[in-house]
């Protein structure tokens, strides 16, 4: 029997168009398709495919090892190797994905010009497509830090959603900068060069405990790990997979708090000015 | 609210304002604030619509009269700035060139997108694939990213998707105005399948042929409003008015071609009409007045000047010769052809002139040149030639 269409009732009713996460809830089939493709996208045409996704962190973290660790001798951190490498996988799914996402509007603006459907789809199925890639390193991250640090395995279960919430925080931030970007063109080039010192004031090869200064000004310190809202999301990731410590009330509030609110924002906003993409683009 | 295939608008409206050079940058926005200049321009207003489940409806107008600012409005890609819009049901649309595909994608990747746009399942798309692909006619580069494709394609493929995803209300702009004659006859035929089968459709064109053959009602649109309203003859004929009066608009025929060199060159041509104002646009029937300038670059003697009148095909349709045409080198002449009654009904027309020495050696061949529309009085645009007379229905007779 041939399959008959489900009646979607007024894919287009300008008047009650449906808005919030359940329009992104109705819209399943499309996320998965785009999901989908993004990853087929990503790993086809490349010859060592799913492999960049260790290989790229892993070559980081041998060079910060050995700049920072062997020559330098500046860090005293226990278990070093894999802290960097957590550290580096949680920014990655961060930096990545919210580049990725802030192009994704544009990138597609053929598709956007011609034919309605929720815009936010394009930002969150790029953002998922890369938060996959970037999971597929922790599948490294969290058996290393089981076996040479000290890691221990309840606690390590905390990373998922942890994983979760700073997809939200990726998603909320790429939504925000997507919208921004059709409108500025140079928002994406900004960014762009914003994240490299972004990623120095990141704790990824350092401890903010284990910097020299901090003891001297507390309030420095406080500003680096609540003011870049990465900050959080990399030492509670790294504190269960590597030290086997589950955060502090406050940092766990903060995790949890910030990236689910930053997401319901970036999509307020994106629903808010969609209706001129089209304009824009 | 609305029923399964209803439009209604009430006051709808689109506002655009436009800027001076292109998108803007944060920097620039930053730096220079308010040095642009802008203009506001309503390129939609007031439209008032109430189209019921099943009915076929047209947009007619001029270029940059809103027919495509309208569509999109329908479609949901842009909002109206003012104004009421209520639709029923799936609402599929194919706008000018191109369906919303992801160019990256190969063209069956893109018929799954398209359906998760419009909400349907993948196992549906599953089971449709293969014919959706084979009325595009595209079996051989279905798996090829849509941005190797040829306009043709693109649009072929646009059309089989969003006539296989059975929407309630499919709307269409210019997407007969590509693809060969034969698809546009598949794509008319499954048209009239979509409105057997009772969906709604609006339907966008400037070509009134298509508008008459398929649309109970229409709306003619100018400058953003709506200056008629009703059933399609009646739109088309006020249309038609309107273009005619239009003189200065340009006209479809294309290419028009230059002509080649030769010891005779054309030089300066213009339609005009009986009031002897120049324009490109006639009513049938109207007088027409057609000047040449022809210059020399050598010296003719005893040349036979043809002039054709062609349609928009190309083909001759009529043809007046002069013989014994003399003209001395440098020397610039001026022809003339007035006809007191156009004898054309409607379509795109223009001119060729051929020039041959006596001998039969080709001076001048120039073609399509001179082009202009005529209109018909009736809003009828079958044929292009006035027939003239009328057709009457004799008294019965028993035999
Ligand atoms: N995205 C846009 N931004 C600014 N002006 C636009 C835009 N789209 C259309 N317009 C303007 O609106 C008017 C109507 O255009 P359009 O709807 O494309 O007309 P049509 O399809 O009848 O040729 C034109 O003057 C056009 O310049
Ligand atoms: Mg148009």
């Amino acid at each position: 029997m041939p399959t008959t269409i489900r009646r979607v009732s007024a894919v287009v009713s300008i008047e009650g168009r449906p808005t919030g996460l359940a329009r992104v809830l109705g819209y399943r089939d499309l996320l998965v398709t785009l999901t989908r493709r993004e990853l087929r996208a990503k790993y086809k045409g490349s010859l060592l495919g799913i492999a960049w996704s260790y290989l790229h962190p892993l070559l980081m973290m041998s060079v910060y090892v050995l700049v920072f660790s062997v020559l330098w001798r500046a860090v005293a951190i226990p278990n070093y190797p894999v802290f960097v490498l957590a550290g580096l996988a949680a920014w990655s799914i961060f930096q990545a994905g919210v580049y990725v996402g802030m192009i994704s509007v544009l990138a597609n603006g053929d598709l956007v010009k011609k034919i309605w459907f929720p815009r936010e789809t394009l930002v969150i199925s790029t953002v998922l497509a890369q938060a996959v890639a970037g999971i597929v390193t922790f599948a490294v991250v969290a058996p290393a830090g089981l076996i040479f640090a000290n890691g221990t395995l309840p606690i390590a279960l905390l990373a998922v959603p942890f994983l979760v919430v700073l997809t939200a925080l990726t998603l909320g931030l790429a939504l925000l900068l997507a919208t921004a970007n059709v409108f500025f063109r140079d928002v994406e080039h900004f960014i762009g060069v914003l994240f490299l010192p972004w990623f120095f004031l990141t704790p990824i090869f350092y401890s903010l405990e284990s910097l020299p200064g901090a003891a001297a000004h507390p309030l420095v310190i406080d500003l680096l790990r609540y003011g870049n809202p990465v900050t959080p999301y990399v030492e509670a990731l790294r504190g269960v997979l590597v030290h086997g410590v589950v955060p502090g009330p406050a940092a766990l509030a903060y995790v949890f708090i910030v990236g689910p609110v930053l997401l319901v924002v970036g999509l307020t906003v994106l629903q808010r000015y969609e209706d001129r993409f089209a304009l824009a683009l | 609210m609305t029923v399964v295939g209803e439009i209604i608008t009430e006051g709808l409206g689109r506002h655009f304002r436009l800027t001076t050079g292109g998108p803007r940058s944060l920097k620039e926005s930053l730096l220079r604030r308010g040095r642009r200049t802008t203009r506001d321009l309503w390129a939609v207003r007031g439209v008032d619509l109430h189209i019921r489940p099943g009915e076929t409806f047209g947009i007619v107008g001029h270029n940059g009269s809103g027919k495509s600012t309208l569509l999109k409005m329908l479609a949901g890609i842009f909002s109206p700035s003012e104004g009421r819009l209520a639709i029923g049901g799936r609402v599929g649309s194919l706008l000018e060139v191109g369906a919303g595909f992801h160019i990256e994608f190969t063209g069956a990747e893109n018929v799954y997108l398209n359906a998760a746009i419009y909400g349907i399942p993948r196992a549906y798309v599953d089971e449709h694939l293969d014919e959706i692909i084979a009325f595009a006619e595209l079996e051989e580069f279905a798996h090829m990213p849509v941005k190797t494709y040829s306009s043709g394609m693109y649009t072929r493929l646009g059309f089989a998707v969003s006539m296989h995803i059975n929407p309630d209300v499919l709307l269409l702009d210019e997407v007969l105005a590509v693809g060969d004659e034969a698809f546009q006859r598949k794509c008319i035929s499954r048209i009239f399948d979509y409105q057997a089968s009772g969906g709604t459709l609006v339907f966008v064109s400037h070509d009134a042929s298509a508008v008459e053959r398929l649309c109970d009602r229409a709306l003619l649109l100018d400058r953003g409003q709506p200056v008629a309203l009703g059933a399609t003859t009646d739109v088309l004929r006020e249309y038609h008015r309107r273009m005619a009066a239009h003189g200065s608009a340009a006209v479809t025929v294309a290419d028009v071609q230059a002509e080649r060199a030769g010891p005779v060159r054309l030089g300066a041509t213009t339609t005009a009409g009986g009031d002897g104002e120049v324009r490109q646009r006639f009513v049938e029937g109207e007088s027409f007045t057609l000047e040449i300038e022809v210059i020399a670059a050598a010296e003719v003697r005893d040349a036979t000047a043809r002039l054709g009148l062609r349609d928009a095909s190309g083909l001759v349709l009529a043809r007046q010769v002069l013989a014994n045409v003399d003209l001395e080198p440098g020397e610039r002449r001026q022809f003339q052809l007035d006809l007191p009654m156009l004898p054309l009904h409607s379509g795109d027309f223009s001119f060729s002139l051929d020039v041959t020495a006596p001998n039969g050696e080709p001076l001048l061949a120039a073609e399509r040149f001179a082009p202009f529309s005529v209109y018909s009085l009736d809003g009828v645009v079958d044929g292009v030639l006035r027939l003239g007379g009328a057709l009457q229905a004799k008294t019965a007779s028993t035999t």
